[in-house]
């Protein structure tokens, strides 16, 4: 009796540890996305908002931080549509500063590395 | 690395399907005509098969019987049961608003345990079943309850019409010590609906087990493997142009895969999955019992329009775990406890960009999961011969979670609750058989917990997620009695009837069900 008690135990330990399977959890990543600007304008300041828009479960991720041209976000894994818009203030090539007006958009971009740089050019209204 | 799955994708035109169906029924007409004909051993020309296959004392070592060397002795009669079921369901609101809030459904079957000699044994059966599900929500796939969360949806649901076939058989041989058996369960399920928007599902479900036993000292010892393969191909068709609707892939907590909602309106699902059991019952009257049976079954949803797109894979772990003692003299008696655990893990493949004619899948992310813990520990007392009285009671504790990751939504609830049920079997003599069955329980809810991110919900799934909550965390009273009456006239030499009529009433403070239903037969 007390070897089928053992028996016992060892396929309740066996049934247990098969329910144990390898979890998909790698959830989140960092992804910097940068505004590229054309060559002949030098950037001095922008502001705007960059709106990632998940493609699968269809939630926004938006964030105005910017660090240079360059703003970071924590976001979930998988594919994403990028928009961005916003106000640049620039020196011209013949030394002028102006404020313009700036928007770009991406309809997919691929967000699964660790992290995703993301380069985007920036056109002007 | 990115994954390409390259599927080929089928499509059974009505030709084919009603091949199919013509196949099926000739194969269960094949079944009823093998169980008729076999002769038998120890076949009674009077009630006293009827009452040992009745008798719920006998289901005390109903689980080691999963295992088929198992029912190589699990009774000593043999029996055949072939008749008509009837089953109605009706409820003023829905306990799970996906399986509907009730259903009509005629069901023709026949049932056979035959022990050929004292060393073979076969059982099987085949049955046919039409009806109707009412006010079905939020789902346009069969089966609910083995895919769930993974269904296609829409907002208007509906009823749907339901066609069935089953049949199983099994066979088992004991030689010295050892008993082999094998069993093969087989189910094919059709359900559509006739005004839009049109769902139709076909679903096909195997399982095959096999068992092998050894008596050791007063214990039989078995331990049995099967496999399980299941599949379903689903659509959802409009016939007015003007009347389309999305369909959503569901993910979980009201949550849908919004990327491929819309048009995309068919899916198949397919998994091959693996069951393992230990046993452990005495072969005296009295002695300790054991049963373990572990499940596994992955599910794949895949889309038919995009190139066989897999879009989600949901695990289902399934431990059942019973040990008891039995005790069988003047007053026989078991005392037991046992946990039932499913464990359930829904995955969802990422798509990528598509490109010719393929959608590459880029990562895959466990977002949803449920787990539901059912603790409990019960006896049961049987006594009696001619007038012969079985109780039980079980009392228990149930523990659900569900979750989904990202936005974070939780639903859980823990509940206690205590089950009496008394069996009442009267031979008033050889050729007459009453019998009375009566159940109570209670479900009482300790705690409950949602957390949804109702700010960025839309009003339907907000309702669906509420009414869902609410019936999960409400007290539930359930109330149930039927009554079977079997005659086996004596110049019938053998055959019998059998009727039979039930009731079962549910109660929340806002939900009330009450189930009825009837069968009348021959039983020999």
């Amino acid at each position: 009796m007390k070897q089928l008690s053992y028996i016992f135990i060892v396929f309740l330990f066996l049934f247990g540890a098969g329910s144990c399977q390898q979890k998909n959890d790698d959830y989140y990543t960092q992804a910097f996305i940068t505004l590229q600007v054309p060559d002949t304008i030098t950037p001095l300041k922008i502001q705007g908002t960059v709106i990632l828009k998940n493609l699968s479960n269809g939630r926004k991720y938006a964030t105005s931080d910017f660090k240079s041209n360059t703003v970071s976000i924590e976001l979930l894994r998988g594919t994403y549509m990028l928009d961005a818009e916003g106000t640049l203030l620039c020196r011209m090539p013949d030394g002028k500063e102006e404020v313009k007006y700036y928007r770009t958009s991406k309809n997919y971009i691929e967000i699964v590395e660790h992290p995703v740089k993301i380069d985007t050019e920036i056109i002007f209204m | 690395m990115n994954k390409s799955y390259l599927f080929k994708t089928k499509k059974t035109d009505i030709t084919q399907e009603v091949a199919l169906r013509k196949t099926k029924r000739r194969w269960a007409v094949l079944l009823l005509c093998l169980l008729l004909l076999t002769p038998t051993f120890a076949q009674t020309k009077d009630t006293t098969a009827i009452a040992e296959h009745q008798n719920k004392w006998n289901e005390v070592l109903k689980e080691s019987r999963n295992n088929p060397a198992f029912m190589q002795d699990a009774f000593n009669t043999s029996i055949t049961r072939m008749g008509i079921n009837f089953e109605h369901r009706d409820a003023n609101r829905h306990f799970q608003l996906e399986t509907g809030n009730g259903h009509s459904l005629v069901n023709a079957r026949v049932a056979s345990y035959l022990r050929l000699d004292k060393h073979n044994t076969v059982w099987g059966g085949a049955s046919y079943q039409i009806g109707k599900k009412r006010n079905i929500r939020f789902n346009s796939t069969s089966d609910y309850e083995l895919l769930y969360p993974y269904v296609m949806a829409d907002t208007i649901g509906g009823n749907m019409e339901n066609e069935q076939y089953a049949f199983n058989g099994g066979y088992a041989v004991k030689l010295n010590q050892w008993t082999f058996g094998a069993k093969l369960d087989f189910r094919a399920e059709h359900e559509y609906r006739t005004i839009d928007p049109r769902p139709r599902g076909i679903s096909t479900d195997i399982t095959l087990r096999l068992g092998l036993a050894y008596d050791l000292q007063r214990y039989r010892l078995g331990v049995g493997i099967g496999g399980h393969t299941y599949k379903q191909t689903n659509n959802v068709d409009f016939y007015n142009p003007l009347g389309v609707i999305p369909e959503f892939h569901m993910t979980g907590l009201g949550t849908d895969y919004v990327r491929f909602a819309g048009a995309v309106r068919s899916a198949y699902y397919k998994g091959t999955g693996y069951i393992v059991d230990f046993q452990l019952t005495p072969l005296q009257e009295s002695g300790c019992y054991a049963s373990i049976e572990e499940n596994y079954m992955p599910y794949q949803n895949i889309l038919t329009e995009l190139n066989a797109l897999p879009i989600s894979q949901l695990n289902v772990y399934q431990t059942n775990a019973q040990i008891g003692w039995k005790h069988s003299g003047h007053l026989n008696w078991t005392a037991y406890s046992g946990v039932n655990y499913e464990n359930r893990k829904g995955n969802e493949h990422i798509a990528g960009s598509s490109s010719s004619t393929e959608y590459k899948s880029l990562i895959t992310l466990s977002m949803f999961s449920n787990r539901k813990t059912d603790l409990h520990i019960g006896g049961g007392l049987n006594m009696g011969t001619k007038h012969c009285i079985t109780l039980d009671a079980r009392f228990g504790f149930i523990d659900e979670k569900s979750e989904y990751v990202d936005l974070k939504r939780e639903m859980a609830f823990t509940k206690s609750y205590g089950k009496l049920s008394g069996q009442w079997l009267w031979r008033s003599n050889t050729h007459w058989l009453f019998e009375w069955n009566g159940n109570a329980a209670y479900y009482h809810n300790n705690s409950k917990r949602i957390i949804m991110p109702y700010a960025c919900m839309d009003k339907q799934i907000t309702q669906l997620v509420n009414e869902t909550y609410t019936a999960k965390t409400e007290h539930l009273w359930q109330l149930a009695t039927q009554i079977q009456i079997c005659h086996t006239p004596e110049k019938w030499k053998g055959v019998g009837l059998f009727l039979n009529f039930g009731s079962e009433y549910s109660h929340t403070p806002t939900i009330h069900q009450i189930e009825i239903n009837s069968s009348a037969g021959i039983v020999f």
